[in-house]
């Protein structure tokens, strides 16, 4: 299934990926291996591990790091960050103006896939209607540029607002089974 | 303890009583600050190589919101007071007197939860501290959230790496009528449990 949207990213620029709660991190996990093995340069926006457990699950699934800039907005809410040249980190998740000015810096250096998991997250910080103005302009970066982008988000929002009112400005919206 | 760091069952008993006065008292202060009975279960110990953690912690597989605080003193460890994101917001709208459910965290939220939370770890370490006479001591709660799966990544910043054995004890507590449902999570490296262990050794022949 995660094949599949790979193939759909290929022919599509911006993706929007429900997953269902009990496969989440399994299908996140092989979504970063995928997007390792397509692609050179990957963003990868982290909202929800933090930055050495991420490190110790890519290098466990034996990703090449070096592929990948993040952008991680959970660390600093719980340990004081390391020094990584290759990641920005944000102070809290719903700090949205700093988390979009990072976005947008590293979308100037035109990375060939930006990954966004997840913004079931966002929801706990900033109301639907919030979110939904940040990706729309996240969206409209993206478009502009050669970026593509994969936005994650849990199966059970399905139904709220947010996806819904999303799902009308990206390429697609897939469900993960 | 036995080299292989088994835990006897007199030990494991002894542990979940001290487990019990220390989560008692964290639930007596929720109770408190709540205006709601809150029940616990019986405290679940293990003494376990660090690999299986990630097994025994399995936090919910939805969003939660979780309290990490290190502890430091006579034990070193994590303590994790933890709540399915739901839950949070309740406990959040009933502390506020909020009539309408919350569906965002926002930051003056998520101070309360800080103080909450950092009520909830005082009162179970400061119960430990008086049975056990022990120092143990912690900061400020910070209030993280993640999928429950990644809780685990919170647990075990507490202990290093290279340890391969800790004590893991784990409490579910629930407030019924509000339909809140929280857990609290220490973890300590194996040399910590062998102190705690010590010294109820201590405090039982005295």
């Amino acid at each position: 299934m995660v094949q599949d949207l790979l193939r759909k990213l290929k022919a599509s620029h911006i993706l929007l990926v429900l997953i269902p709660n009990e496969i989440y991190t399994k299908s996140i996990r092989a979504i970063r291996k995928q997007l390792a093995r397509n692609y050179k340069s990957i963003c990868y926006v982290n909202l929800n591990k933090i930055y050495p457990a991420l490190m110790a699950d890519l290098k466990k699934d034996k990703i090449e790091i070096g592929k990948f800039c993040f952008i991680d907005c959970i660390t600093s809410t719980a340990i004081s960050p390391p020094a990584e040249k290759n990641c920005t980190f944000v102070k809290s998740p719903g700090d949205l103006t700093a988390l979009s000015i990072s976005i947008s810096e590293t979308l100037q250096k035109n990375p060939e896939v930006l990954c966004f998991d997840s913004l079931s997250t966002l929801l706990i910080y900033r109301q639907g209607a919030v979110v939904v103005r940040f990706v729309h302009d996240i969206v409209g970066k993206v478009q502009r540029g050669p970026t593509k982008a994969i936005f994650t988000a849990l199966e059970e929002d399905t139904s709220s607002q947010m996806i819904r009112d999303l799902g009308m400005f990206v390429d697609e919206v897939i469900h993960v089974k | 303890m036995p080299k292989k760091y088994r835990l006897t069952e007199f030990q494991k008993d002894t542990l979940r009583e001290t487990a019990h006065i220390g989560s008692g008292r964290a639930s007596t202060a929720l109770s408190k600050l709540s205006g709601e009975e809150v029940k616990l279960n019986h405290p679940r110990i293990d003494l376990v190589s660090t690999k299986e953690i990630p097994k025994l912690v399995r936090g919910k597989k939805k969003l939660v919101v979780g309290a990490y605080t290190p502890i430091s003193g006579d034990v070193s460890g994590t303590l994790v007071v933890m709540f399915p994101t739901k839950s949070a917001l309740s406990l959040v709208d009933l502390l506020k007197g909020r009539k309408k459910p919350s569906r965002v965290l926002s930051d003056e939220d998520k101070a309360v939860l800080q103080e909450v939370s950092n009520i909830l770890t005082g009162s179970y370490l400061g119960a430990l501290n008086e049975f056990l006479g022990l120092e143990l001591l912690h900061s400020l709660p910070r209030v993280v959230s993640t999928f429950g799966e990644s809780v685990i990544d919170l647990v075990l910043l507490g202990i290093e790496e290279r340890m391969k054995d800790a004590l893991l004890i784990q409490t579910n507590f629930v407030v019924e009528k509000r339909e809140i449902e929280g857990q609290i999570v220490l973890l300590t490296a194996v040399k910590s449990a062998d102190i705690i262990l010590k010294a109820i050794e201590k405090r039982m022949q005295g």
